[in-house]
């Protein structure tokens, strides 16, 4: 089943008749399934996180539309796009954005208190999500008390906690080390093995990529190449790697 | 020149400052119109102050409310001065506290502390002129309106006048006071390291902890000065007055540093409240709020009642100073006739004015009544003899019963005496108790012989304006003994007095003024309209009241522009909340009610505990003054929450319209 499809989706930024206008998103098309765990790449400024922005639907595309499960979130109202978002949408985000104010706890609950759901329910399911993520020693700590390897399981939790149809993650390794980046991933594999969550992770850490089972590259705003995971994870890292000298940009130097 | 680099360093430094205000022009806004505001109401007081037109002699009215009137306005524009260093003050304080990210960047660059004092020193003095101008500038077009208001208050010709002096003052002031408080706040960027500037508004925020016992010591302390403030009576108030505002001074303080924050963790821990939708977010962040913002709630609190009180007590002395003047008579009009005036026709002039000016006539009495005059005062210390205004029992009931007072019955060879005051600072029944009347058998002049009465009663309180016009006393006799003794009296003694009730009696001034031009100089001391005084004493009190109402104001402006500052300085962190919020998909109803619930508490918070501390305050005022002013206090409460909230409104949706703005 198709959970997430972008169609002939561009986005021009700039001011039309001044002539500055940059393309960050050009024809782009893609198409995610279920339970698919899917990595977009690409250099700086090739439109990854424009991408991300417009399927988050915090930003609009300048044309073409989105579908997640067949609905185009972009013609909703705004109050009914905040709802949308809460309720098929969760977030990863690379600086976490965790509230300080709350305990980790209540960051988690958050998208269900906000739904208004029942307490039982909101216990079981911040147990059960708290297992998988083994952040349950921790629950009752602030975010200032905890490691940035377990505030990114605390937003992950929160993202996972409504049981979204995808999980979009922007970066989540960006802020982690490689000690932290490794828990977090396996962890996100996890969820995407056990309970078939759909994951689409923006990242340029060819590590953190290596745990997707498909990665899309794009470039100039463009679709550019796909690899699909078909071994094991040291294979397909040295897949992406490859894959990325080939796009060229920034990585180049890196290698 | 022996230092040339110095020249170009502060050339560089004086750009730096004048483009860095240019630059963030939107940030310095809000600092230089708070500033504007401080010297415009010192402009447009101090302006009103150095009017010319106004000089002691010419506002008339009561000699002591003249006086205060006098001294009141140099002590209103120090208190104004003070407002102005307070509020100003703050606002600098808030302004550069903000800055710390910015003066870290800028000594992480390599400039020297020495650098950065001169560039704010000189960043402060461009938005000081700018400020000076705009106020003056400003308060040159509301003093027209000021003058306006006061004409109409106190009854007097101001014509639009810009006093130079005034203008002086006022410069001199502001610029003074400027310098003054941004070098001395300059100290406060000194000794941090550049890292906790940096980082000034990034700390990540602690749970706020509280004092259980403080919290405790908060509501005792409360109760204590509440209760006695309840229970002091009499005299007892002014000497209860110190220590009892010290006492709610102090509790205030831990009832908003610990209390308030017990409280909201008592929320916090009760999970029904909690999971309820934005409650979570909501009561979450309040504890926060709160603990950064108790002392500003706190001062807010302080400054609140401070004006709510001075309101309350200046309204409360105007609704009561014609009593406490002794001009409230029962009957808004008397007129006396006797001597050569006892038979003429003034009361029809009186009539006929009165019908001229549409004044209605609610009810006329007209009273026969004869001047006796005491035989023992003469007998016993030979002083001149003592006179009472005599009347007869039926005459007495009649004008009794419309002042709504007890009436009497006097039987034949008795007395009844009536003591025609009331002391506005001894309560009634106390009154009542206190033996007014001089003798307990009354022996009397009647025709030639000297007949004596028995004290059978003494009334206290007037029915008649009779003290307004020279008698004292009054005394009532038995119908039948009356008739005797006017039978038996000269002319010269006989007394007709004409009481006359009007409708609406405060806007008679007109009318009763032409009665006193018509009844001419034979009538001075005995024609009376309550209309006459009230008007003059409402021309100095009414002066005392608008300027209490001005200054009044501007506390109120000032306690709700802290709060205002406090918000608005941490509205980045806050944006930045939110923007996760909306991100995890909080819909916008969602945020304005957590905003709502936010801004609501912090801005009613104070306004709840001002308003109890001001409403104690009355209950010693009304004790003082043995008198309910309950009412009072509740129509300025009514009036001032109707600011308040619109002021809520107002920065409630401001507040919205800067989140959204991303």
């Amino acid at each position: 089943m198709i959970v997430l499809e972008t169609k002939n989706l561009s986005k021009i930024y700039g001011s039309k008749g001044k002539g500055v206008s940059v393309k960050a998103l050009d024809d782009f098309n893609m198409t995610i399934k279920e339970g698919e765990f899917v990595g977009i790449m690409g250099p700086s400024g090739s439109g990854k996180t424009t991408l991300l922005n417009i399927l988050a639907t915090i930003d609009s595309p300048s044309s073409g539309e989105v579908l997640v499960n067949g609905q185009n979130p972009h013609s909703l109202k705004e109050d009914k796009l905040a709802i949308f978002r809460r309720t098929n949408l969760g977030f990863i985000f690379q600086d976490f954005n965790l509230l300080d104010t709350l305990s980790v706890k209540e960051n988690i609950i958050l998208p269900l208190v906000l739904e208004d759901s029942k307490r039982k329910e909101i216990e079981k399911k911040l147990d059960e999500i708290a297992t998988v993520l083994d952040i349950k020693s921790i629950l009752n700590k602030r975010t200032y008390e905890i490691s940035g390897g377990q505030q990114q399981r605390t937003a992950c939790a929160r993202a996972l906690i409504s049981n979204p149809a995808i999980i979009l993650a922007d970066e989540p390794t960006g802020n982690l080390d490689s000690k932290a980046s490794f828990d977090l991933m396996s962890s996100l594999e996890k969820i995407n093995e056990e309970r078939k969550a759909t994951i689409v992770m923006v990242t340029h850490d060819a590590f953190a990529a290596s745990f997707c089972k498909r990665i899309i590259m794009i470039k100039d705003g463009k679709f550019f190449m796909e690899i699909v995971k078909n071994s094991n994870r040291q294979i397909f890292f040295k897949e992406i790697l490859d894959a990325l000298s080939l796009l060229g940009g920034g990585y180049n130097e890196n290698i | 020149m022996p230092y040339p680099f110095l020249e170009v360093d502060i050339m560089k430094i004086s750009n730096m400052a004048v483009s860095n205000v240019k630059g963030n022009l939107y940030r310095y806004v809000m600092y230089y119109l708070s500033n504007s505001f401080a010297v415009t109401a010192f402009f447009i007081f101090a302006n009103f102050v150095f009017h010319p037109a106004l000089n002691v002699k010419s506002i008339g009215g009561h000699p002591v409310a003249l006086m205060g009137a006098a001294n009141g306005m140099i002590a209103c524009q120090v208190i104004i001065v003070i407002f102005s260093v307070l509020f100003v003050g703050y606002s600098t304080s808030i302004f550069l506290k903000s800055r710390g990210k910015e003066f870290g960047l800028l000594s992480l660059y390599g400039m020297s502390r020495k650098q950065i004092k001169k560039y704010v020193l000189i960043e402060s003095t461009v938005i000081s002129l700018l400020s000076i101008a705009t106020g003056i500038l400003a308060g040159m077009a509301f003093s027209k309106l000021f003058l306006m208001a006061m004409e109409a208050f106190m009854d007097i010709s101001l014509p639009f006048n810009i006093s130079l002096k005034a203008l002086g003052l006022t410069v001199l002031v502001f610029f003074t006071l400027f310098e003054v408080v941004s070098s001395l706040m300059l100290f406060q960027i000194k000794n941090k390291e550049i890292i906790q500037q940096l980082k000034s508004s990034k700390m990540p925020k602690e749970m706020p902890k509280f004092s259980k016992a403080k919290s405790i010591l908060g509501v005792i302390l409360m109760v204590i000065g509440y209760g006695t403030a309840w229970i002091v009576e009499g005299v007892a108030v002014p000497l209860a007055m110190i220590p009892v505002i010290l006492i709610v001074v102090a509790g205030t303080y831990f009832i908003f540093t610990q209390f308030s924050i017990a409280i909201a963790n008592k929320i916090l821990k009760n999970e029904n409240i909690i999971y309820k939708k934005t409650n979570i977010i909501a009561y979450s962040q309040m504890i926060f709020k709160l603990q950064d913002t108790a002392k500003v709630l706190f001062a807010a609190a302080i400054l609140g009642a401070i004006t709510f009180t001075a309101t309350e007590t200046i309204y409360s002395f105007f609704t009561e100073v014609p009593r406490l003047q002794g001009i409230d008579t029962p009957e808004a009009i008397a007129l006396i006739q006797s001597g050569s005036n006892l038979n003429d026709n003034s009361m029809e002039y009186v009539k006929e004015v009165l019908d001229k000016n549409n004044v209605k006539v609610k009810e006329y009495h007209k009273v026969k009544g004869v001047i006796l005059y005491d035989e023992k005062t003469e007998k016993q210390e030979g002083q001149r003899k003592e006179k009472y205004f005599t009347m007869s029992n039926s005459d007495y009931n009649k004008l009794a019963k419309s002042a709504d007072r007890e009436l009497v019955e006097v039987k034949k060879g008795e007395v009844v005496y009536n003591y025609p005051y009331e002391d506005p600072y001894i309560s009634t029944e106390e009154q009542d108790n206190i033996k007014r009347a001089k003798w307990d058998e009354y022996d009397l002049g009647v025709g030639s012989e000297v007949r004596s009465y028995k004290l059978s009663k003494e009334v206290h309180g007037a029915v008649m304006a009779l003290p307004n016009m020279g008698y004292f006393d009054a005394l009532i006799l038995n119908d039948e003994d009356f008739q005797e003794v006017l039978n038996k009296t000269k002319e010269e003694d006989i007394v007709i007095y004409n009481g006359i009730d009007i409708e609406k009696w405060q806007s008679s001034y007109k009318a009763s003024m032409e009665i006193k031009e018509t009844i001419g100089e034979k009538y001075d001391n005995k024609y009376y309209s309550k209309a006459i005084p009230y008007k003059e004493i409402r021309k100095s009190f009414g002066m005392i009241l608008f300027i209490g109402f001005f200054i009044a104001f501007l506390f109120f402006i000032a306690s709700g522009s802290i709060i205002y500052f406090k918000l608005f300085n941490e509205i980045k962190q806050d944006r930045l909340e939110y923007d996760i919020l909306r991100k995890i998909g909080a819909t916008k109803k969602d945020i304005n009610k957590i905003i709502t619930k936010q801004i609501g508490t912090i801005f009613f918070l104070p306004f709840i505990v001002s308003t109890l501390h001001s409403f104690f305050a009355l209950k010693s005022l009304s004790n003082l003054l043995m008198r309910n002013l309950f009412t009072n206090g509740l129509v300025v409460m009514i009036g001032y929450l109707i600011f308040q909230t619109i002021y809520f409104i107002i920065i409630r949706s401001i507040y919205i319209r800067k989140i959204e703005y991303n």
